[in-house]
This record gives C-alpha cells, structure tokens and sequence, in this order.
C-alpha cells in the first residue's frame, strides 16, 4: 500500500513539475528576451508595478490581518472570514470587468480621470488580485499565535509592549513574510485582471499572451522564463526561511 | 500580609490572609486553583475582587504592574528565544548573580538550547529559574513542579524554604495533601470555587468529606456529638495507649509489597468498617483498633468505597 502511495505521489510531483522542467530546458531565448525591448519592458513593468502593489498590500493587509486575529471576537472571526473569501475566489476576469467599469471612462470616476491602460491601473489590478490572499494568509499564521504565551511574560512583570517586540513580533514576522510571499507571486502573475484593465503597459503575463498571438508558443517562452524568474525566487526564500517554525504546544 | 476577598457567583468565592512564608493551595482538579491563582495575577478579574499586599491594594493593577510571578501549570517558556535568552530578559542583565541557582537546577548545559528540546521536567525548572529572577515578592507555582520527580521535588521545595526572603510569600498549588503538610505553614482549601478554609496546617479541621477523603480519612465512627474521623496514619493495631478511642472488631492484613500492606478491619457483626494502607506489620490478624488524634466533625465519612 505504502509503495502504491509512494508511486501515486511520485507520479502527480513528476506532472506538477513538467512545466517547469520545459521551462527550463529553454534557458537559451533568456538572453534573447532580454535583448529585446519589448522583453525589457515587460520586466520592469512588472517589476515596477509589483513592487509599488507589494507595498500597499503591506500596508493595507498588515493593520487588517492583525485586527481580524487580534481584536475581532471569536464569534464573528466567522463571518469575516467568508467575507473574505469572496473578493479572494472572485474570477480575475470578472475581478478585471469590474475594475475596468470602476477606473474606466464608462464609470463617474473614470470620466475625470480614467485609470485604464495605465501603470496606476495595472498597480491597482494586481493589489486587487492579492490583497485578499495576504490578508488570509496572514491572519491565518498570526492566529496561531497562542495568546498564553504573552500572558506567560506579563505576569513576570513584562509590559505589553516589551512582550511584543520579544516574544510577538517575531512570530507575526513569519507570518507576515509568507503573506508576501504568496502575494508576490499573485502579483506577478496576475492576468485575468490586468488584461483586462490594462492591457498596456504590459506586465510579463500580458507581454506573453501579446507575444503569444503574435509569434506563436516557442516565442513566448523566453518571457515566461523570466516571469519564473521575477516571481519564485522571493516567494521561494520566504517560505524557506520562515514555514519551518511552528509553535505547537 | 497578604489578603484576597472575592465573590463571584459559582466560579470563585471566599477570602483569606496569609502572612509571608511558603503555603500551599490545595484543591481537587477543577477546583478552581487556578482560577485563584490568576486573579492574584491579573489575568482574570471581577469586580468584587480585592487584593491587598502590604497595606496597598493591587487588584486594579495590570499583571506587569502587580508584585506578582506566575508560574502556571501548561509549558509557558518562549518557544524561539533560548533558555538563557529569555531568562536574562526577565532578569533583566544580571544572569551570574543567579549562577547559584542555575547550578543547583542543573540548567548549565541547557542554557542555549530552545524550549522545545528540553524534557517536560527540564521546561519547568527553568520556568521556576524564569519567575526567581523576576525577583517578586509574591511568587505563586500552579502545580508547577508536577513534572519533577518526587525526591526532586522535595529538595526543591526545601531550597525554596530556605533560600526565599523574609518577605516574600510563596504559594503553591497542589492536589497531594502530604507535601502541604510537609512544606505549608497555612493551606487554603478550595472546592468548587469556594475558598473553604484557611487555617495553620496543624490545626485544619476537613469541613466535609470530600475534603477530608484528601487528607487521608479512611473513616469516621459516630458519636454523640458528631463524628470522630480516622486517619490511615493514627489507628494503632491491638490495645489502646492511653486516651485514644478504641473500637472493637476484627482485623487482616495482606502484604501488598515489602514496604506497604493493605487493611481491612470488620465490625463484630461483619461490616467492613475501614479500609486503609499503611506499614506493614508483625499481625497478619488483630481484634482491636485504637485511634490517636481522632477528629471530632458534623458530618460522618463513610468507609466503603466501591468494594474491598
């Protein structure tokens, strides 16, 4: 039986991992791509655009994730947590139909100033498809941390701040990090919604799709390999620097 | 001095005042030991309750404001700082002042190793050492030695004894009558959430039979005042020595081990009366018991419990 699992497992790893595997054995349209201005632009669009998306996830989904495992009470952590779902399992076309109508020319604000095909509209796109996923994410480790162990350092005469900084932050920092990770990656690779949104500038997903119509599939190989190159590595550290700590009791 | 007053309904009710010194809380599990011990921490509250120590009233203070340590009964060490990491922070610097203590804890080689890489035991000796160097006057152990072997156990209360400060009081809970009496000058009873007696040790009378089953009564024969209860440790086999209480039947012992033997003692007409274990002795048969120091209470205890 064991064997038979051992199989199974091995079979579906070798799958999960044949695109990478291809991916990789195109290594040589890298140096292509990066001579090509339209490759170049596509990596600092995203780049650029993922970073500034990276940083307002941070700010908005740090203060929210705490609040939500520290403050709301047990009996509505529920209800906000199905609420959240939504916006998290919300189709990224969709997710990109209705940022289009909101930021667009057709809608009251997109007439003053319309936001789409522009960089602030791809930065939006992206923080739209992995905010909710931070926020998850987060909340999730840093309900896991167990509150007696701050009550184990108060009743020894530490104040609640000094037990944060030693006893708390570390813990939420790997959660917080994990968050980033997973968002990182949403972000990079967000399609649905920037295709949509902003189809220009375009980002590495978009950049593929274009190359891909345009060129065929060998051509738009080159751009996926750095797409996996901006996206995994980041993600890739954090989880290994940080998913090994557990704190079970 | 030390005093607590609380009433809330069906969770915790009662007073006492200790002076310094080493007491015991003892309770059944489910008590409310704990319960009592984190409202002297801050960690629980209500309204009701009152807390003086030295003539200052601690109760509306925050659990870092209270003169308080707490060790409690769950495994509390930080679980990503070292053993001497999070000592020296509590500590606050001074770790060689403690050397001493380290030492004698056998915590030297575990020092820079993380919580989870110790033994149940190791934990709570340095969550002992932890809550010494928070240097409280009010230090309070939720079962916190359970992990400890006995032997152990007993020396470390002792060191404690010894080594705490005229004016620190320390109070620790336990379920074992015996280390109270061995290691408590006053023991706080609870049951149920009540706070039902506080008494020097030598002078605790069991208020029912719950609470007198913990102490050890087998027993009790009624009188016309009340009940006199019996204890494994005062009946004496065979004729009475001076003014104790004698009551006739018929007894047997059966060896149980080399060190200990289990009683039986039947009345004449062949109920079984008391049951006990205790020293072995040289008659395997005997016809009379005699009990010293026997106990007068309202209330009877019976002896039979589920069989012989």
């Amino acid at each position: 039986m064991r064997r038979l699992l051992g199989i199974w497992s091995g079979i579906t790893l070798a799958v999960l991992f044949v695109p990478v595997v291809v991916l990789f054995l195109h290594a040589g349209s890298l140096e292509q791509t990066i001579r090509s201005t339209a490759g170049r632009n596509a990596i600092e669009v995203t780049l650029g655009s993922g970073i500034i998306a990276l940083a307002v996830d941070l700010l908005f989904g740090i203060p929210l994730s705490w609040i939500l495992a520290r403050l709301v009470r047990p009996k509505w952590r529920r209800w906000w947590g199905t609420l959240l779902i939504i916006p998290l399992l919300m189709p990224p076309l969709v997710l990109g139909l209705v940022l289009a109508y909101v930021v667009g020319p057709a809608s009251p604000i997109g007439s003053t100033i319309s936001l789409a095909n522009t960089f602030a509209g791809l930065v939006i796109a992206q923080i739209y498809e992995s905010l909710p996923f931070f926020v998850l994410t987060a909340w999730g480790y840093l309900g896991a941390i167990p509150r007696s162990l701050e009550e184990d350092v108060w009743v020894l005469g530490k104040s609640p701040w000094q037990t944060f900084w030693f006893v708390t932050w570390p813990m939420a920092r790997a959660g917080f990090a994990i968050a980033a990770a997973m968002a990182w990656a949403r972000i990079v690779g967000a399609f649905g919604a920037p295709v949509v949104v902003a189809y220009h500038p375009s980002g590495l997903p978009v950049a593929i799709w274009i190359q891909l119509q345009e060129q065929g599939l060998p051509a738009a190989l080159g751009l996926a390999l750095w797409l996996i190159i901006v996206s995994l590595p980041l993600p890739v550290w954090l989880n290994w620097r940080f998913s090994h700590v557990r704190y079970d009791r | 001095m030390f005093a607590m007053t609380v009433r809330q309904r069906g969770r915790m009710e009662g007073q006492f005042e200790l002076t310094p010194g080493m007491h015991a809380i003892v309770g059944s599990s489910g008590a409310g030991k704990t319960t009592l011990f984190r409202l002297i921490a801050g960690l629980e509250h209500h309204p009701s309750l009152k807390i003086r120590w030295n003539e200052q009233s601690i109760d509306r203070l925050l659990p870092h404001q209270r003169p308080v340590a707490y060790v409690p009964q769950r495994p509390s060490l930080v679980p990503h700082r070292t053993i001497e990491d999070q000592i020296r922070w509590i500590a606050q610097g001074s770790l060689p002042h403690w050397s001493h203590w380290i030492q004698w804890l056998n915590l030297e080689e575990l020092l820079n190793r993380y919580p989870h890489q110790l033994s149940g035991g190791e934990q709570q000796r340095a969550a002992l050492l932890r809550a010494l160097v928070a240097k409280k006057p009010i230090l309070l152990l939720d079962e916190a030695l359970s992990q400890i072997d006995r032997p152990h156990r007993v020396s470390l209360y002792r060191k404690l004894q010894e080594t705490l400060g005229e004016e620190t009081l320390l109070l620790f809970s336990t379920h074992q009558w015996e280390e109270a009496e061995q290691f408590s000058e006053y023991v706080v009873f609870l049951q149920k959430g009540r706070i039902a007696s506080s008494n020097n040790i030598t002078q605790t009378v069991p208020v029912d039979s719950e609470m007198a089953r913990m102490m050890g009564y087998v027993g009790s024969v009624p009188v016309p005042d009340g009940h006199l209860l019996i204890h494994s440790r005062t009946i004496v086999l065979g004729q009475s020595l001076g003014p104790s209480l004698h009551i006739s039947g018929q007894g047997y012992q059966q060896p149980v081990s080399p060190t200990l033997s289990r009683y039986h003692f039947l009345s004449d007409d062949g109920r079984l009366l008391l049951e006990w274990i205790g020293n072995p002795s040289e008659t395997t048969q005997f016809d009379d018991i005699s009990i010293i120091n026997p106990v007068l209470v309202p209330f009877s205890l019976p002896s039979t419990q589920g069989g012989g």
